[in-house]
């Protein structure tokens, strides 16, 4: 998974997030504090989980960036043994959901998989609120 | 909706090819490919989020509804990014321990 969101936000912002080595590294952090960056991979292990298992060799990644963007990331192994790997960001603009892929490939979302990734989003939103924040989803308060 | 009603979401084998217009027409176009996932939405999570989404009255375009909850999740993050060490570490073990007993909970429902 670290491999996974990594190289999704080397794709997007281009930077080198070691994430999973600071999280566990708990006597390296003097401020002991998890960085957004951080907690971005903590949701994005509950965003992989979204959509079923995870076919054998493949890994995922499904995370709200910022209020503009989710991502959606894989990696696979071909048929020649190269790694694969795709990215498709859904950006949230005024007319509508702009889904950007690899080779310059924009639509705007509509129909059956407008409706997913709404789906998709909400569970995301209800999960990691109350797993990864302890927060309700609905008023943003502290679980008891 | 029951508990075994399961979803399609696309993933990139399938988006690649097909332009999902319909439910019944993506369903036909996509169940010969093998890499397609298959989303399968615990009844209980489905009705969180549909009842939530029901409450609002004040209709919500999808880019108001995916805005909306991005920016409660940069706030909340924000926040969240000023936790002490032992509460960080408490919560990426209660993360694990979520993701055990979620996989559990699926392989009993399989």
């Amino acid at each position: 998974m670290a491999t996974v969101l990594k190289r999704a936000l080397q794709l997007l912002i281009g930077t080198d997030p070691s994430t999973r080595d600071l999280m566990y590294a708990k006597k390296s952090r003097p401020l002991g504090k998890l960085t957004e960056r951080e907690l971005l991979q903590l949701e994005s292990e509950i965003g992989a989980q979204l959509f079923g298992e995870i076919p054998k060799g493949r890994r995922r990644s499904f995370f709200n960036l910022d209020p503009k963007t989710w991502i959606w990331h894989e990696e696979w192994m071909d048929e020649h043994g190269e790694l694969q790997q795709a990215t498709t960001r859904y950006e949230v603009h005024d007319q509508g959901i702009l889904k950007v892929q690899q080779g310059a490939r924009y639509e705007f979302l509509e129909g059956q998989e407008l409706d997913n990734l709404i789906l998709a989003a909400q569970m995301y939103y209800e999960r990691v609120m109350r797993e990864v924040y302890k927060r309700d989803p609905q008023t943003g308060q502290k679980l008891g | 909706m029951s508990e075994n009603d399961q979803y399609r979401i696309p993933n990139q084998a399938a988006s690649e090819e097909t332009k999902f217009s319909s439910g019944d027409e993506f369903r036909l176009r996509t169940s010969t490919l093998d890499s397609l996932e298959i989303v399968q939405i615990r009844h209980d999570i489905y009705e969180a989020t549909t009842k939530s989404a029901r409450q609002g009255e004040v209709f919500r375009t999808p880019s108001e509804q995916l805005g909306d909850l991005g920016e409660v999740l940069r706030v909340v993050r924000a926040k969240e990014a000023g936790m002490d060490l032992e509460e960080a570490d408490d919560l990426t073990e209660n993360v694990k321990f979520i993701h055990e007993a979620y996989r559990d909970s699926k392989k009993d429902a399989a």
